[in-house]
C-alpha cells in the first residue's frame, strides 16, 4: 500500500489526526510513568554497588528528563531541515512545538541534576564539562525561542531558527562525550560515567520505563503545541471556520 | 510508611526533585489547555467580525 506523506503534511489533516492521537499518549505516558516510578521505588535496593545510598532514585527522573532533552534537540532540527527542505509550513510548526517541551526537560534535568549533586559530590553547581555544556544547551533551546519571537514575519522566522537550531546541533555529541571521555587523563569530570551495562537490572527496567513515560509525554505535548500553532496560523481559512469546536 | 518518606534520610532530596518535575509536567499542559481557549476565542471573535463587515458592505 502506498501511503502520500504528503497528505499528513497539510496543517488541516494532521490537526485532526493529532486530536484524536493525544489522548492515547496521555494515558501511555501516565501509565509508563506511573510504572516506571512505583518499579524505581518498590522493586529495587536501598543502597547500590558503589556506596550510593536511597538518593540515587533521583537518576528516575534525571535521566529521564537529560534523555528527552537532547533527544528533542535531535526532533527539533529533524523537523526544521525537513521545514528548509521540502518547504513544509507543518514542519516549522512541529520544531517549533517541540522546542518548549525540549526546554521544560532541560529545566527539569538542571534542577533534579543540582539535587543530585548536593547529595552525591556536595555541591548544588559545578562548572564540570557535562553540567556546563547540558546549561548551554538551555541557552541554545532559550536562543531558539527567542529568535523565533523576535521576527514578526513566520516565514522568516521559521527559517532563521531552524538554521540556529542546525548549528547548536554541535553541543549535543559534546554533551555526551563530556563525560563518556575517551581519555580520562583529559577531562576530570564530577558526572558519573552513564555505561547502562553496570546497572542494576531492575534499576535499568525503572529507568527506561519511566523515560519511555516521558517520551510518551512528550509527544502529548508537543501535539497539543501543534494544534494551537495550526490555529493560530491558520485562522483566516475556511477550515479553520468550519472546525466544531469554532461553530459552537 | 513514613520510613518510606524518609529514604535513609535523603527524602527531602529525592522527593523536591520528583515535585518539581511534577510541577513543571503538570504546569505545561495546564498552561497548553488555556492557550488552546484564548486561541479559540480568537478565532471566533475574528469570524464575528468579518460577518458583521460583510453584513455592513451589502
Amino acid at each position: 500500500m502506498k501511503i502520500n506523506w504528503f497528505k499528513y503534511a497539510a496543517p488541516m489533516t494532521f490537526y485532526s489526526l493529532a486530536g484524536r492521537l493525544i489522548p492515547l499518549f496521555w494515558i501511555a505516558a501516565i501509565v509508563l510513568t506511573t510504572v516506571g516510578l512505583y518499579w524505581g521505588f518498590f522493586k529495587t535496593p536501598d543502597t547500590i554497588g558503589n556506596g550510593m545510598k536511597e538518593y540515587y532514585r533521583i537518576i528516575f527522573v534525571h535521566v529521564a528528563s537529560a534523555w528527552m532533552a537532547m533527544w528533542l534537540y535531535g526532533v527539533m532540527v529533524f523537523w526544521a531541515l525537513i521545514g528548509v527542505i521540502f518547504n513544509t509550513r507543518l514542519s516549522y510548526m512541529l520544531a517549533s512545538a517541540t522546542s518548549i517541551t525540549g526546554t521544560v526537560m532541560t529545566i527539569i534535568a538542571l534542577i533534579s541534576g543540582a539535587i543530585w549533586g548536593k547529595t552525591s559530590w556536595g555541591t548544588w553547581w559545578d562548572w564540570d564539562p557535562k553540567l556546563t555544556t547540558f546549561l548551554i544547551l538551555l541557552f541554545v533551546y532559550v536562543g531558539y525561542i527567542a529568535l523565533q519571537s523576535a521576527i514578526d514575519d513566520t516565514r522568516r522566522s521559521d527559517k532563521a531558527s531552524a538554521l540556529l537550531a542546525l548549528v547548536g546541533l554541535a553541543i549535543v555529541p559534546i554533551i555526551y562525550y563530556a563525560v563518556n571521555c575517551p581519555d580520562p587523563n583529559q577531562c576530570a569530570s564530577l558526572h558519573q560515567e552513564s555505561s547502562l551495562k553496570r546497572v542494576e537490572s531492575n534499576i535499568l527496567i525503572a529507568m527506561l520505563v519511566t523515560t519511555l513515560g516521558f517520551w510518551m509525554y512528550s509527544f502529548a505535548t508537543i501535539l497539543m503545541r501543534t494544534r494551537n500553532i495550526i490555529l493560530e496560523r491558520e485562522r483566516k481559512t475556511s477550515w479553520v471556520s468550519n472546525l466544531p469546536e469554532v461553530k459552537s | 510508611m513514613s520510613e518510606f518518606f524518609y529514604m535513609g534520610g535523603y527524602g527531602a532530596y529525592i522527593w523536591s526533585s520528583m515535585a518539581a518535575a511534577a510541577i513543571l509536567m503538570l504546569l505545561e499542559p495546564a498552561l497548553l489547555m488555556l492557550k488552546r481557549r484564548t486561541v479559540l476565542q480568537e478565532v471566533k471573535r475574528n469570524i464575528r467580525l468579518e460577518k458583521r463587515r460583510t453584513r455592513n458592505k451589502g
